[in-house]
């Protein structure tokens, strides 16, 4: 059989939703996509969240990314939880045992130790635009004297001179965006117990980051975080999301 | 998302999780992934990422930057105050000098843009302000 059966061979399929320990108590009345009541289906000492789906309605809307991403949080009162990737169907229990279950039922048993009594965070530190652009300016009289030559000339007349000014300006930014990132996270990487960065510092962000935290230092973390933006008030901002479920430190099963 | 509500001073942004924007940038392309082989499918990550645009940072940027910068108003600044103590030594960040023509892509996600926008984008996603011209459309991944 081939993935392309799926659709025309079955009319409804599990939606699987994370992976979690066989003794893993469901919140009760949560529903997941398309409205399903959840199911655990155990193997050994795992299981796997499920909730039936039409195996022929039309896929991805966003509600149903909304419906996955609460049951997934919501899985997380009751203990260690491994997102599966959205959007990952199987035909039927049989299948998500034989597949999915029991052949990495050692990794994933382990994944989830893993992943007890910890939480994830997302961090991202960008510039306050005009007060680090502003810095740059002050900081590089080449960036004043473009700007002085280009500010008040029509842009026809001054585009070879304008793009060098973004040039020299882009990569001021960088290299900066690069040393407060290393900065931060020198302070950050002793405190958490993983993290990754989701985009290198650039001109998006300084920061962006994925933090696998222990549950008791949570709140030191959460305080140092808020600590460093008010010390970095008006030139960096900080934005924090989670705790949430460990959607990063999930490898492959 | 369980994100609770702000309990600290206010300088470190909290977001309020339901916002679509949030919820797609964290647990797209996320997870666990079983091996392609098996009878497993993936359903709903086309219409998503669609949604996603690549935007590869170029002249167009340079240009941005140099109307954000001619946009200041230094004069106000007096051009000869100290920086504040967070930045530190130049020398430090810059002194390899390496960085010409690393300006690295810019990837505008559904998701991306300014923090203060994304409550708005529960239901358009966001376009590159760039021009059509310069833009190199992609799914990403």
């Amino acid at each position: 059989m081939t993935e392309t059966d799926l659709e025309t061979d079955f009319e409804t399929a599990l939606f699987v939703y994370a992976v979690v320990s066989a003794e893993h108590e469901l919140p009760k009345d949560l529903r997941g996509v398309d409205d399903a009541p959840l199911e655990l289906v155990t193997h050994g000492s795992i299981g796997a969240v499920v909730g039936e789906i039409s195996a022929v309605r039309p896929p991805g809307r966003r509600a149903d990314l909304t419906a996955y991403s609460t049951v997934v949080d919501a899985l997380l009162t009751g203990g260690a939880v491994a997102p599966m990737r959205f959007g990952t169907v199987v035909p039927d229990r049989e299948t998500l045992v034989a597949d999915l279950l029991a052949p990495s039922v050692d990794h994933l048993a382990q994944q989830l130790a893993e992943l007890e009594g910890r939480t994830e965070y997302h961090l991202r530190v960008t510039f306050v635009e005009e007060a680090v652009l502003t810095e740059i300016a002050e900081a590089d009289p080449r960036v004043r004297e473009l700007r002085a030559a280009t500010r008040d000339l029509p842009e026809d007349a001054s585009v070879r001179d304008r793009i060098r000014l973004g040039e020299l300006v882009t990569q001021s930014w960088e290299r900066w965006a690069r040393a407060d990132a290393d900065r931060i996270l020198d302070e950050l990487v002793p405190m958490v117990s993983t993290h990754r960065v989701r985009r290198e510092p650039g001109l998006a962000s300084v920061l962006d980051l994925a933090l696998l935290v222990d549950a008791d230092r949570a709140q030191e973390v959460e305080d140092h975080l808020e600590h460093l933006a008010a010390e970095t008030s008006g030139r960096l901002r900080f934005r924090l999301a989670g705790p949430m479920a460990p959607y990063d430190f999930v490898g492959s099963g | 998302m369980t994100v609770q509500a702000q309990r600290h001073g206010g300088y470190l942004d909290r977001p309020s999780p339901s916002s679509l924007a949030d919820v797609v940038e964290i647990i797209l392309d996320k997870g666990i992934v079983i091996d392609a082989y098996i009878r497993v499918s993936l359903v709903g990550i086309e219409l998503l990422t669609i949604d996603a645009r690549i935007v590869i940072a170029s002249v167009d940027t340079y240009l941005r930057f140099a109307e954000a910068t001619n946009r200041l108003d230094l004069v106000e600044h007096g051009g000869g105050e100290p920086l504040p103590d967070f930045i530190h030594d130049l020398q430090e960040g810059g002194a390899s000098g390496k960085v010409g023509g690393a300006v690295k892509g810019v990837k505008k996600a559904l998701t991306s843009g300014d923090d203060d926008e994304d409550e708005d984008e529960e239901e358009r996603p966001r376009r590159p302000r760039k021009s059509a011209s310069s833009r190199r459309r992609s799914t990403s991944r």
